[in-house]
């Protein structure tokens, strides 16, 4: 009892106070690469603290306009509670594989109504291109745990990483790594794949009309959405090296999560973005790959 | 397009040029430094020294980042195929400068009308075929690399003599001047009348952005909304040398000019507020 | 496609950190001495022929003629910085300054007077700044009989 009450306090400590220094981190890197200063590492700390003292505007009456930056971050703490961050999940007893996906779903779904809610022509750009790429990007995150699922004949996330931990590396779960890791990016809004929010073209797209505390969810839980990914990629198809103990197992996880960033957010820096139905399409030559691995998880390799 | 480090770089190295720009003439970008009959300041060997050395610089990092982008897929992903002006529709819109070159429309105003001293420097024309926004940036890169040729060329070749040449110091008022020069977007003409006490009656300019922007609706008929931004930019608008203002009422239909009285009698009511 | 990437990130950390922390630091590159910064007005060598008043396209010097006086105006909130009138002053009075950080809320350090007293010369009739013209002239010395 004691060990799930200190698990979930860990893991939501990291997802919300640790989450705006790795986007600290992010941006000193894409500043580098750009030949210049950029801002200090605690920025997104000051930019959070800055836009939840503003004057809260109600742009409609709508209330899902109030509600959805809630659902938004809401859902992204409780997924993070079914997440894998260095050993088992903390709420593994109450849910598990397809609990949490359907949770990080509720935050692409909690962006959608946000946008939709205010009735501006961006806003229903930037809902239309997030509902396009949720769809391809959803599947493969399903379809790529699903594979670890295929070799263990069980649904939880702990499991299946100890499972791996000792099985050692196969094809499939090579495969179904490579397929997630592409569409990390997507899932965290990076370039190449950044279509939705912030947009030179689109003005902001659903974010647009968000303003003051709204916006310091919206930005918040695109900040822990990194660190919960991160974590589920590491923990899944990268559980190496694991100690027994729970505090340095979670300390090894901090640092693979960074490593990671860092190189999502080398991709970010020197790429452009693409458009929608290109996108579409490099996802949908993902899912084709993703087949191969299921047949060689069925066939046990 | 969101590629923000090929710009960040790209103007890294640009800065050079302009330090040595503030060098030469005293300024940036607003040189100041022609004259009617000649120019104002002379260049010293140094300068020519450094401006060589500039220019080696830039030629070879310039040729680093060309090599790097032109293997880069999602670049051309988004440049190939992409706001297509076909050859026939670039002559009919009278587009000029590199959006017209990138069609395959063999005009450059420095060798149709050569001014200065572009008899004696023999310029190429970098004409594309492509027709879309990559053709365009080829070509734009290219002419970079083009004018690094010329500028090694002036300097080397450059005869020493006087920088202003004899004229008299009443120029006689109601003569007209007429010449087509090429700007970087284009070709650009102005148009002088000279009144009294040395100063110009009429000065007219006819910016090349007011032709290109002609040719836009063209460029974006039928593709995506994520495509139009680049389209617009390719062509390198200048908004401020488009002076017409139109105000189209959408309800009533009816299309007001705004004529130059008005356009001026607005720009001053900024000016004194 | 990954080799092009490659090459972009190696241009990129080649270069390093190009901007530099101005103001709270020097100056990348410091304006020369043919830097046209802000117009400076020596009142001391000005004669108050208005030769900079007629070349200046901003037209932002007025020169403005009470009993003995000439008053110049330079409203240099206007100025283009083009020069003109520094190569064109006979006496060298007006020079350009390499100063360029002239943001302000002040317009009086934007505003240059300048108030001569002239005297009109007894045989032609033409005005001058007694002053500095006679102490010209007991450089270069005075007109002999005969001369024009």
């Amino acid at each position: 009892m004691a060990t799930t009450i200190s698990l979930a306090i860990v893991n939501l400590l990291l997802v919300i106070l640790v989450s705006p220094f790795s986007e600290g981190v992010m941006r000193k890197l894409k500043a580098t690469v750009h030949s210049r200063k950029g801002p200090p590492l605690t920025q997104p700390y000051l930019d959070l603290l800055k836009l939840l003292g503003k004057e809260d505007l109600k742009v409609t009456g709508n209330p899902l306009f109030s509600l959805a930056p809630v659902i938004t971050f809401a859902s992204i703490c409780v997924a993070a509670l079914f997440t894998p961050m260095g050993t088992h999940p903390p709420l593994e007893f109450a849910g598990d594989l397809i609990v949490l996906v359907y949770f990080l779903a509720l935050a692409s779904v909690g962006v959608m109504l946000g946008g939709a809610s205010t009735g501006s022509p961006y806003g229903a750009l930037g809902v239309a291109r997030e509902m396009m790429l949720a769809m391809m990007v959803e599947i493969i995150v399903l379809t790529s745990l699903i594979v670890g699922v295929i070799h263990i004949q069980s649904f939880d996330l702990g499991r299946i990483s100890l499972w791996y931990h000792q099985a050692g590396p196969t094809i499939s779960m090579i495969i179904a790594g490579i397929a997630f890791f592409l569409a990390l990016q997507a899932q965290l809004s990076k370039l190449p794949f950044d279509l939705p929010e912030a947009d030179q073209e689109i003005m902001g797209g659903p974010f647009m009309e968000a303003s003051g505390p709204k916006l310091a969810l919206y930005k918040w839980s695109y900040f822990a959405k990194q660190i919960l990914l991160a974590s589920l990629f590491l923990e899944i198809f990268f559980p190496w090296p694991k100690t027994g103990i729970v505090p340095v197992d979670i300390l090894i996880n901090v640092i693979k999560i960074f490593i990671i960033l860092i190189l999502v957010g080398l991709i970010d820096a020197v790429n452009p973005r693409i458009r929608v139905d290109q996108a579409i399409r490099y996802f949908a030559g993902i899912w084709v790959v993703l087949i191969f691995a299921i047949a060689f998880a069925l066939i046990e390799i | 397009m969101g590629f923000d480090t090929v710009l960040m770089q790209t103007w890294r190295i640009r800065e050079p040029v302009m330090w040595l720009f503030e060098q030469i003439t005293g300024n940036r970008k607003t040189f100041g430094m022609n004259l009617i009959g000649g120019v104002r300041r002379d260049l010293t060997p140094e300068l020519k020294t450094k401006i060589l050395e500039v220019v080696d610089t830039v030629e070879k990092e310039w040729l680093k980042i060309i090599d790097a982008i032109s293997g880069d897929t999602p670049l051309m992903l988004r440049l190939k195929g992409v706001g297509v002006l076909k050859h026939d529709d670039a002559v009919d819109y009278c587009v000029t400068g590199p959006t017209a070159r990138g069609s395959g429309v063999r005009i450059d105003s420095r060798v149709d009308h050569p001014y200065a001293a572009y008899k004696y420097l023999s310029t190429e024309k970098k004409v594309q075929e492509g027709c879309d926004i990559l053709a365009r940036t080829l070509v734009r890169l290219e002419e970079t690399l083009e004018s690094v040729r010329l500028v090694r060329k002036c300097v080397k070749e450059i005869p020493d003599g006087p920088i202003m040449a004899d004229i008299p110091s009443e120029i006689p008022p109601g003569r007209e001047g007429v010449k087509a020069v090429e700007a970087p977007r284009g070709e650009s003409i102005h148009y002088v009348l000279t009144g009294e006490n040395n100063r110009p009656h009429r000065w007219r300019v006819r910016a090349p952005s007011y032709m290109n922007l002609a040719s836009v609706p063209v460029m974006i008929r039928g593709v995506q909304l994520a495509d139009v931004p680049i389209a617009i930019a390719s062509y390198d608008p200048c908004f401020s040398c488009t002076e017409r203002l139109e105000v189209v009422n959408a309800k009533s239909g009816n299309i007001r000019i705004y004529t130059r009285k008005e356009l001026n009698a607005l720009s001053r009511k900024k000016r004194d507020r | 496609m990954l080799k092009s990437k490659i090459k972009e990130a190696l241009i990129c950390f080649k270069a390093g950190r190009v901007t530099a922390p101005f103001p709270l630091g020097p100056e990348p590159n410091p304006p020369g001495d043919w830097f046209r910064g802000k117009v400076a007005v020596d009142v001391e060598k000005c004669i108050g022929c208005g030769g900079c008043a007629n070349v200046c396209p901003a037209r932002l010097i007025e020169i403005t003629d009470s009993e003995h006086t000439r008053t110049l105006e330079y409203f240099l909130s206007r100025c283009t910085y083009c020069g003109r009138c520094a190569e064109v002053c006979p006496e060298n009075a007006i020079t350009m300054t390499q100063e360029y950080q002239l943001a302000t809320n002040d317009s009086k350090d934007l505003y240059i007077r300048n108030d001569i007293t002239m005297g009109t010369c007894g045989r032609c009739g033409r005005c001058f700044k007694p002053k500095s013209a006679l102490d010209k002239m007991m450089v270069t010395g005075f007109r002999q009989k005969g001369q024009v």
